[in-house]
């Protein structure tokens, strides 16, 4: 973390807003893309951020400063999106299942080829469909060992699991998105000849 | 085939690259592996930190202002009524509340033990005249009529607190 971050943290344990305010600025993209990789849905994930902004401005006093700040908010946005998603499939019988938002992407400035764009795109959008197929628990292990590049143990520490489970289910889970591609989509998993090579 | 267990963050040692090559499972999952790791962010709307202030200001300014001034208004409201009375009757007000509470409590007493009584009676005519297996799947069935209708209110009510939001 660096000196910034921490004044900003001393200033927003202060109650001084603008400083928390800066902090948001600082993680929205993290936090906002595991919610979204966690419910699929642009509002939905919109709401869990907030959430989870407005949770941590609450109980920032509980933030222990000798951990990361970014993986502090990574676990308070897991849990929330844990709890919505276990709240949703109680109430799937009441409520029609959201349906998926189409995943919008930022352009990639490295990659010039559209159709490889337009191929790696739909790749990424099947990913994402397979993803909300997980359970809760796994696709937030998934999501933070990959997206935010979290070690075993931070994650088992956020998730209150062990080592060993987060390796097991991480292993599962990759196994299982593995098999339901290869079940339900005719286009390869490796879009160019570069990661073929890789073997 | 027996299949190598191996962290692919890790450089991958000649022994699974060699596995790879043959498996199709395991391949999978290492492709699997590459797509999960080059999978973009999604970057949140352009007015996130914006719509999170207006929330941030609402949701501080809401809890903080109602919470006082009707308890103390309550309050008030019930010495005026004490002094009025204590006023106005020959006697302290405590010492005709008091005694009139005890009877009430009394008479809930009094009920309790009446519905008592007619709920073993009616229980020892139906043991008597309805035979026991009988008996005891009508109560289970009703426990689950009645288990269910509980579940039903407690989904329907978090189903509207949801959507109250
Ligand atoms: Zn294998």
């Amino acid at each position: 973390m660096s000196m910034d971050e921490q004044t900003l943290l001393a200033c927003a344990r202060q109650k001084d807003d603008q400083a928390f305010l800066r902090l948001v600025e600082l993680y929205q993209r993290p936090v906002y893309n595991l919610c979204y990789r966690m419910l699929g849905d642009a509002q939905e994930a919109e709401d869990a951020a907030q959430e989870t902004f407005l949770r941590a401005y609450h109980h920032l006093d509980r933030y222990d400063s000798r951990r990361s700040f970014a993986s502090w908010l990574l676990s308070i946005a897991a849990h929330h999106c844990i709890d919505i998603l276990r709240r949703r499939r109680s109430l799937s019988f009441l409520e029609a299942s959201v349906e998926d938002d189409e995943l919008s992407l930022p352009p990639d400035p490295f990659q010039p080829d559209p159709q490889l764009v337009a191929e790696r795109n739909e790749q990424h959008r099947l990913l994402q469909r397979l993803l909300l197929r997980l359970s809760p628990l796994d696709r937030a292990i998934i999501i933070l060992r990959y997206w935010h590049e979290l070690p075993e143990a931070e994650i088992a520490r956020n998730l209150n699991l062990t080592v060993t489970v987060v390796k097991v289910r991480l292993h599962r889970a990759r196994r299982h998105l593995a098999r339901l591609w290869s079940q339900e989509y005719t286009l390869p998993l490796t879009g160019n000849a570069h990661e073929a090579s890789l073997l | 085939m027996k299949h190598p267990s191996f962290d692919p963050f890790l450089p991958l040692s000649k022994e699974v690259q060699e596995h790879l090559r043959h498996c199709s499972s395991c391949q999978a999952m290492w492709q699997m592996h590459q797509l999960l790791r080059a999978a973009p962010p999604v970057p949140p709307p352009a007015d996130f930190l914006e719509r999170f202030e207006k929330r941030l200001i609402r949701e501080k300014r809401a809890p903080q202002a109602p919470r006082l001034w009707p308890l103390l208004l309550l309050g008030l409201v019930l010495l005026l009524i004490v002094a009025a009375g204590n006023a106005v009757a020959p006697r302290p007000i405590w010492v005709r509340v008091i005694p009139g509470f005890m009877m009430l409590l009394m008479d809930w007493g009094r009920y309790l033990l009446a519905s008592l009584h007619t709920a073993f009676i009616l229980l020892e005519f139906l043991a008597r005249h309805i035979p026991p297996l009988f008996g005891l799947s009508l109560l289970s069935g009703g426990l689950l009529v009645f288990g269910m209708w509980c579940l039903s209110v407690r989904y329907a009510v978090q189903f509207a607190w949801s959507h109250m939001r």
